[in-house]
């Protein structure tokens, strides 16, 4: 169907296509199976997962703000180990590779979900959430300590033969520095970013409008951001790239492309344009066919190779 | 499985109801046919990101010979004034149908609808197909003045009575329907009672229907960003604190008054 080759590869696992769905806006992938035709995303990264089942947190977990929101969900979900019963089998009928996103309060429970997963041949691979900062035990403190980030993924990579991403967190001073941290401990790739931290507050009520207080940045308003990071980050990994952050239409997708993120996620588009992650492949497509590449691959990180070659050009 | 739809729907009418209100009406061939009352849509309100998320709307009633559904909003901000911008002949995308709707599993029996204010929105449906099924449907409607009250007409075929009650006292009962209910419920005897309305209002009349050992259904309202199931930001309390949150677009946004803790 496609004249393009849209695949790309993490560790020894070959994903069909660059267009992934992100952690947490795509919950196991039912729900949106039953608006399209799901089997044709690179993959599937399943909701944040936690060793015990966890409720989330109260209050209000939700808030608009321009071109985005704000979300402290505070990591509900139903457990690893209802997650391989409940829900694993459905999923893996969706025809899409699933990557298990696991969220640990302690190294140790790390550990224990990469080896509780290990077996699971339907998972694909382990994206590693370093950087939730919804929930005030676990996330933040791993994500913004770069001794934390080594220890979490060489854990993570002792305990399964799954190609591991290590998930990065945009709340700090140098994300490249996080990069090369997960890299140097063994990461089969990194992605990012996960949510900016921010907040809102009620004006009537003189209080924090989220529950938790502070909840994550996502959406369109995180782009710009989000795409420095990437086009930062890929110039000195060696291990592929995916790319998220308010990517909204083909362009946006394809902008990442170039910043150099080997592949790409979708999170809060999903919320309002279910059929996206679908456009933004065909978008993908047709850019490479009016622009005479054969390979998505071929697009990633041009923005700065360009830039590159044209320094040394001018130094020499 | 079940199918949600995303269609592009045509307005055939865009009807200011007073000041505040409108009657949307739009032309889908999918949601029409397949929706239950108490259901809801999902609207996208702007091609532009201000506001970034859809619009969560009940189905206030469904013709589905002309495939067509309406739509009974208030401008509250940003989202419902774009939307009440909308002319005829435009196309708008609606996600849908979405959540679990009214039990209308009631035959030959007494079925009391309470709305308050916007509340009375999905309840036109669900009278509908109450009386469709031959029950004897009752309704008791409470808003702030009467402007709010322009559209209770369209109850009028399938209500066999309507109880009015206003803030301001300008139309029957003056205060809150919820200080009227006793009464109704003595007079009337309902063997169901269906309510949507804002949240002090439904805590009442769950206190009211249990007082009175009636089965109850609410209509709950939350935020919402995706309305399908997973973003897990509409959570409702269950009753049963041990069990996980309630999601009010797929769990809801009808429950049974038992089944929800609801606060102040
Ligand atoms: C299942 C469901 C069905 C609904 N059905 C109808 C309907 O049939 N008719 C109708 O008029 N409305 C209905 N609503 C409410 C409607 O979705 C909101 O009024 C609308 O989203 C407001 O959008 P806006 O952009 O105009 O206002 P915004 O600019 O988003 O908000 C204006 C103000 O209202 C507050 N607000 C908005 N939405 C909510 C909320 N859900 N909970 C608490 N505060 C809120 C905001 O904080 C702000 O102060 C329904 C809501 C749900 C969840
Ligand atoms: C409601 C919501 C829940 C999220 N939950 C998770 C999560 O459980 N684990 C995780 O790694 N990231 C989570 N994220 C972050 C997204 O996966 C993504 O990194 C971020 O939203 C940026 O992409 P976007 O702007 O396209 O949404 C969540 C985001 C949202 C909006
Ligand atoms: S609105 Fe997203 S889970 Fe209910």
């Amino acid at each position: 169907m496609n004249k393009v080759d849209h695949s790309f590869t993490i560790g020894n696992v070959k994903f069909n296509n660059t267009v992934l769905t992100a952690s947490g806006t795509y919950g196991f992938g039912l729900e949106f199976a039953k608006i399209i035709d799901v089997s044709r995303l690179g993959g599937i990264a399943t909701k944040g997962l936690s060793l015990e089942p966890k409720k989330g947190n109260p209050g209000e977990r939700i808030y608009e703000t321009p071109a985005g929101m704000l979300n402290s969900i505070g990591l509900e979900n139903p457990g690893v180990d209802s997650f391989k019963k409940d829900y694993l089998p459905e999923a893996a009928k969706l025809g899409t590779k699933i990557i298990a996103n696991i969220s640990g309060s302690s190294l140790e429970e790390y550990g224990l979900m990469a080896e509780s997963l290990e077996s699971e041949k339907d998972v694909a691979a382990l994206e590693v959430n370093i950087s939730c900062p919804n929930v005030k035990a676990g996330g933040m403190a791993f994500g913004t300590d770069l001794k934390m980030v080594e220890k979490v993924t060489e854990i993570v990579k002792k305990n399964t033969t799954k190609p591991v991403i290590i998930k990065l967190s945009p709340n700090v001073t140098n994300i490249v520095d996080f990069a090369q941290a997960a890299q140097y401990s063994g990461a089969d790739a990194v992605s990012l970013i996960n949510t900016l931290m921010g907040m809102a507050i009620d004006i009537n009520k003189r209080k924090p409008v989220l529950g938790n207080v502070m909840g994550g940045l996502s959406g369109p308003a995180v782009k710009p951001v989000a795409l420095r990071m990437v086009y930062q980050v890929s110039q000195k990994a060696k291990i592929p790239v995916i790319g998220m952050g308010g990517i909204s239409n083909p362009r946006d997708a394809i902008e990442f492309l170039l910043a150099g993120a080997n592949a790409i996620m979708l999170g809060t588009i999903n919320f309002r344009e279910p059929q996206m992650p679908l456009d933004i492949i065909e978008g993908i497509e047709k850019y490479c066919l009016d622009n005479g590449f054969n390979s998505v691959q071929d697009l990633v990180g041009l923005a700065w190779k360009e830039e590159k070659h044209v320094k040394t050009n001018r130094c020499t | 499985m079940i199918i949600l739809y995303l269609e592009n729907c045509k307005v055939t009418a865009h009807q200011q109801v007073n000041e505040t209100d409108y009657i949307i009406t739009l032309q889908t061939d999918q949601i029409a046919r397949v929706s239950e009352a108490g259901q809801f849509v999902q609207v996208k309100v702007t091609e532009g990101f201000e506001p970034i998320l859809r619009r969560p709307l009940s189905i206030h009633t469904v013709d589905r010979e002309k495939k067509e559904i309406k739509l009974y909003y208030q401008i509250l901000g940003k989202g419902t004034e774009i939307l009440s911008k909308v002319r005829e002949e435009e196309i708008i995308n609606l996600l849908g149908p979405l959540g679990t709707g009214f039990d209308t599993a009631l035959e030959n029996s007494k079925a009391l609808l309470i709305g308050g204010g916007l509340g009375q929105a999905p309840l036109l449906y669900l009278a509908e197909e109450l009386e469709r099924k031959k029950n004897t449907v009752f309704l008791a409607l409470g808003t702030r003045d009467e402007v709010s009250l322009r559209n209770v007409v369209c109850f009028d075929d399938v209500c066999q009575e309507v109880s009015l009650a206003t803030e301001d006292g300008s139309v029957g009962f003056k205060g809150y329907i919820t200080d009227n209910l006793p009464e109704i419920i003595e007079t009337f005897k309902p063997e169901r009672i269906y309510a949507c309305g804002p949240s002090p209002m439904m805590k009442k009349i769950k206190e009211i229907a249990k007082t009175y050992q009636i089965p109850c259904q609410l209509s709950l309202e939350t935020r919402m960003a995706c309305g399908i199931g997973v973003c897990l930001g509409c959570t409702v309390k269950p009753s049963d604190q041990s069990k996980p949150y309630l999601k009010a677009c797929v769990d809801g946004p009808v429950f049974w008054a038992e089944e929800v803790l609801l606060d102040e």
